[in-house]
């Protein structure tokens, strides 16, 4: 029910611009809105499959490697939205830094998976 | 006058041979009498087959059948206790006992790469291709992380054994020469046990400097070949296993084929040499030649089935020092192989690269493992095959 509410919701946003394109910047807020909701709904739906996958992981070996992907993947779609936002209403230059921003954040969190795999390599020598 | 001069000179030889049979396995006591040395030198022997124990690992030894090691009646139960159905059952014991621990390896494994995989679906829908190629890149470590903490275990355990093997086998080598020396094949224990002794010291060598360097390498490799993104190393393990694998297989035949024609060579010569002894004794001693000649056979055949026993708890013993490790690395083997598999039906295909690399490592270790294995066996069974000079 959710996701026709956010369809319809993006489709009179696609209606709307091109009426708005007269008055600068508004389209480009709508559009920004309706993405930001979109996301917004996405997260909601899918946290009971995330929590799902991290609940499953817990007190396996591999819980903290899931906490970790969880991360890069909350990072990479808060990423991917804002700069789409920025791309959208003109801000370019903006969007690019952002995207930098997202990968070098997940390369990040990535270190300590780094730190581990030399430790474990290290261990056969 | 010449008859008596060659009697003497053929009593003397006898002396010396007897001599240098019982110092050769530390027996050499105040010689009150040949048969009373013989007889030194075969309880002397058995103390020795006794001492093999301390070299055997903990637990090994607790694997070895009861009494195995208690004196006189060793040799004559031996064939029953460490026969075809003691062999087969301890190997379907050790498979039992890793299938567990495989189990759930493979559960672990399998489950790591589901995570990730269900992680990499949601990444997919990510526009940004560079932020979705950085979030593979951390899955694929997360993956690799989980992985190398349970190969790191198999690789210093197949390294661990390859040198408890060595210890092993360098304990039990100067005492198959010390009996093959009794049993008057003077010969042919100084070229094989020096054979046997240069090859595990060269096994030892070569796991040290090449066969562990070897796998780290492979480890990074396999690696390398699962974050890079081209994939350019994709398969330079399974070039590396074969490679190698072709190289020592090679030398390991040449080494066994040129033990085994030198053993023949110096075993005819030592039969020549025993034989020309004996009927020197037997015919230029008066009265006792025959009966000491008849009783050099009868020791030199009691010493044979010693060296036999010694052998084959040896080979026993290697087979159980090995046979865990072997059943380990080829479940883990299996293993890598599923999940790479499963790596690849999910559309993971960089953790498929990764297990599959490390699948090839897995694949060299076993090979090599496997390759020492056999090379001691065929050692100790060359030991085994040569027959007494002095008893023919």
């Amino acid at each position: 029910m959710t996701t026709l509410k956010i369809c319809g919701a993006a489709l009179l946003c696609a209606a709307a611009v091109p009426i708005l394109r007269e008055m600068k910047g508004m389209s480009a807020l709508l559009s920004a809105a309706v993405a930001i909701m979109a996301a917004a709904a996405a997260i909601a739906s899918i946290y009971p499959s995330v929590s799902f996958l991290i609940s499953a992981a817990e007190g396996t070996a591999f819980e903290s490697y899931a906490a970790v992907l969880l991360k890069a993947i909350g990072i990479g779609y808060c990423t991917v939205i804002t700069a789409d936002a920025c791309r959208g209403a003109g801000a370019d230059t903006a969007a690019s830094g952002i995207e930098l921003l997202g990968r070098a954040e997940i390369l990040l969190i990535s270190l300590p998976l780094i730190t581990e795999l030399l430790s474990g390599v290290a261990g056969l020598i | 006058m010449r008859r008596w001069g060659a009697a003497i000179a053929a009593f003397i030889s006898a002396l010396l041979l007897l001599s240098s049979h019982i110092s050769a396995v530390d027996t050499h006591k105040s010689s009150d009498g040949s048969t009373q040395a013989m007889s030194n030198a075969t309880s002397d022997v058995n103390d020795s087959f006794s001492e093999l124990r301390k070299f055997i690992p903990e637990d090994v030894l607790s694997e070895l059948p009861e009494g195995i090691f208690d004196g006189e009646d060793t040799s004559s139960s031996l064939p029953e206790k460490i026969g075809v159905k003691y062999i087969f059952g301890k190997l379907w014991s050790f498979i039992k006992r890793s299938l567990l621990p495989a189990a759930g390896n493979l559960a672990s494994l399998l489950g790591m790469t589901a995570l990730a995989a269900s992680f990499g679906l949601l990444a997919d829908g990510l526009s940004c291709a560079a932020i979705g190629r950085m979030f593979t890149l951390c899955a694929t470590l997360a993956v690799a992380c989980h992985v190398i903490n349970t190969q790191v275990g198999i690789i210093n355990g197949a390294a661990l054994v390859i040198g408890s093997m060595t210890v092993f086998s360098n304990a039990i080598i100067p005492i198959l020469t010390a009996l093959l020396i009794s049993s008057g094949n003077t010969l042919t224990a100084s070229v094989t046990g020096a054979g046997l002794l240069e090859f595990t010291t060269i096994l030892a060598n070569f796991t040290e400097y090449c066969f562990l360097p070897l796998c780290r390498a492979c480890f990074g490799l396999a690696i390398i070949a699962a974050i890079s993104e081209n994939g350019h190393t994709d398969g330079i393990c399974g070039i590396v296993k074969k490679t190698f694998t072709v190289t020592a297989g090679f030398a390991a035949a040449l080494f066994t084929a040129v033990m085994t024609y030198q053993t023949t060579l110096t075993a005819a010569a030592d039969g020549v040499a025993a034989r020309s002894i004996k009927y020197a004794i037997g015919s230029s001693i008066p009265v006792v030649g025959g009966a000491l000649g008849d009783a050099i056979k009868g020791t030199a055949a009691g010493l044979s089935l010693i060296k036999s026993s010694v052998g084959a708890v040896g080979i026993v013993v290697i087979i159980l020092i090995v046979s865990p490790v072997l059943i380990n690395l080829f479940l883990n083997g299996a293993i890598l192989g599923i999940c790479s598999a499963a790596a690849k039906i999910l559309g993971c295909d960089r953790i498929a690269t990764l297990m599959a690399e490390l699948k090839n490592v897995s694949g060299f270790i076993l090979a090599v493992v496997a390759l020492s294995t056999t090379i001691f066996i065929i050692g100790l069974s060359v030991f085994l095959k040569i027959n007494p000079a002095l008893s023919v």
